[in-house]
């Protein structure tokens, strides 16, 4: 693995329960950049996200993360491995029984030594960083939508990891709060220098915040494009790309996909 | 390269039968490898503990003195039409002594617990699937098992055997007010004999039963909850399936404790 790649996919092929979901997908994440993995609803993303978390196993291929490979079969080496990435989820994933500050913390009191004075200084800072300063007593249940998602990107960053995953982070958000979000994980990599893998499919985030992406298509179960998305707008080579980053192709994508 | 394993062919239904066949005895194995992390990762946050103790115990007491002393009353009453007959009333002393410390008190806080928290664990957990919390804490580096489970075990394990005492205490009861009130046996009479034929080695072995259900019931709940189907439906469904296998797995725990004191003399 180049020094430069801190996620390196080699010939993985997804599936469960029998069926293969994409297959022998080859793609690397360059360090400090904001990665996009795109594709019309249903074709995998999330479901990718999980293999690359560690969550799944693939069926063939291998992932590496900061040039460890996922799958070594040694739990100690996944939850080491674990605490240098984060990973935000669509609904914030914030653990009910506890406040948000408690969520931000837990990463914190289980894998630091760190005094209760020292954490609760990093969960105020990790707080105001999504803008959620006052909100630290508050219980997941009482935040709305967006607040959840920024209150799970708090906990995601709370041990300052090398590679952060965002599953989803405007969906379901107005697009005011989308657009925050989306300045939110610029500003993560400005100021924490972390690199930022996203799987979405709302295109203004796409353009706004992404470097590169790879865009799956359902049909061939696999990447059809990668490179610069404002590039690959007007310039790919491949119809469904063009359409699908230009709002066109519905049609296609509810029969021939669905 | 559609399909890997169809699940029509019989390779593929043989193998996803051993899959759901092994998957119990993996989670009581992911569980047993979690238990040191309680002490090494502290993820047994006191919070949850006192919840779950609260949940499973002081919430379960008043049910559980109540069902018991009607247990006790009926078990009296039945026993009592028998023994007229044959003129050895006194001997329902035992008969309730018995059955309440060595079965019913056990069963019936077994059976509450099952219903209180069983379903409950089944459909907390099954709620934080759906809302990707699980996934969430593997990828926070922590183990489910040892996060999730060990706190309720842990609650289920103190609390059950108190429990049983309490119910014993009522089950006993019941029964005394049947052999006073309905056979006429004096009160000191009737303690008297208690204390005399019931021993410490019976109650224990009683309480001893509650420990091993609190175990079956925790981790046949928890259980159902990490395999429900992410979806409102499926919690519910897990919920359901917590109950029906926590109540199967105590009746055969039961029968398989009580064989085995019989065969060592108890």
């Amino acid at each position: 693995m180049e020094s430069s790649t801190v996620l390196k996919a080699e010939k993985v092929t997804l599936g469960y329960d029998g069926r293969i979901i994409l297959k022998e997908l080859d793609f690397s994440v360059r360090q400090g950049e904001i990665f996009g993995i795109l594709g019309n609803s249903g074709c995998g993303k999330s479901t990718l996200l999980k293999h690359l978390t560690g969550i799944y196993t693939p069926v063939q291929g291998s992932i590496s993360l900061l040039g460890e490979k996922l799958d070594t079969g040694d739990p100690a080496a996944y939850k080491r491995l674990m605490t240098r990435i984060g990973v935000t989820y669509q609904g914030g994933a914030l653990f009910s029984s506890m406040t948000v500050a408690e969520n931000v913390a837990l990463p914190l009191e289980l894998h630091t030594r760190k005094s209760k004075k020292e954490i609760s200084s990093i969960v105020r800072e990790k707080l105001a960083l999504v803008d959620l300063a006052d909100f630290g007593d508050f219980m997941p249940g009482e935040l709305s939508g967006g607040m959840r998602k920024r209150a799970g990107l708090a906990r995601a960053i709370a041990l300052d990891p090398r590679l952060l995953f965002f599953d989803e982070p405007s969906a379901g958000l107005d697009p005011p709060a989308a657009a925050g979000l989306d300045e939110l994980i610029l500003s993560m990599r400005e100021q924490l220098g972390v690199t930022v893998v996203i799987v979405t499919h709302e295109l203004d985030s796409i353009f706004s915040v992404t470097d590169r992406v790879i865009i799956i298509d359902k049909a061939e179960k696999n990447i059809v494009a990668e490179g610069d998305p404002r590039k690959l707008k007007d310039g790919s080579p491949n119809q469904f790309v063009r359409d699908f980053l230009n709002r066109k192709g519905l049609k296609r994508s509810f029969t021939s996909h669905g | 390269m559609d399909e890997i394993l169809p699940r029509t062919t019989w390779i593929g239904r043989i193998k996803k039968a051993a899959v759901s066949t092994a998957a119990p005895f993996i989670f009581v194995g992911a569980v047993a490898v979690a238990l040191p992390e309680v002490f090494r990762q502290k993820t047994l946050r006191l919070k949850d503990l006192t919840y779950y103790l609260d949940l499973c115990g002081s919430k379960s007491l008043p049910v559980v003195l109540l069902i018991s002393l009607l247990m006790g009353t009926v078990l009296g009453i039945q026993g009592a039409l028998q023994l007229r007959k044959v003129g050895t009333d006194i001997f329902i002393v035992d008969l309730v002594g018995f059955a309440v410390l060595k079965e019913f008190g056990p069963l019936m806080v077994a059976i509450i617990a099952t219903g209180r928290a069983g379903s409950a664990f089944a459909a907390e957990i099954g709620t934080m699937k759906v809302n990707e919390e699980v996934f969430a804490l593997k990828t926070l580096g922590i183990s489910p098992e040892s996060f999730l489970v060990l706190p309720k075990l842990l609650a289920m394990l103190i609390a059950m055997p108190l429990l049983t005492v309490f119910a014993d205490a009522a089950g006993l009861l019941g029964g005394s007010i049947i052999g006073v009130f309905y056979m006429g046996i004096p009160l000191n009479a009737y303690w008297d004999r208690t204390f005399a034929v019931l021993d410490e080695i019976t109650f224990l072995l009683g309480v001893l039963k509650s420990s091993f259900f609190s175990v079956l019931i925790t981790l046949a709940g928890c259980y159902c909850g990490f395999q429900a189907e992410s979806d409102a439906q499926g919690v519910g469904r897990g919920a359901t399936r917590a109950v029906v296998l926590s109540l199967f797995l105590v009746i055969v725990a039961d029968a398989i404790l009580t064989l085995l004191y019989s065969l060592t003399g108890y």
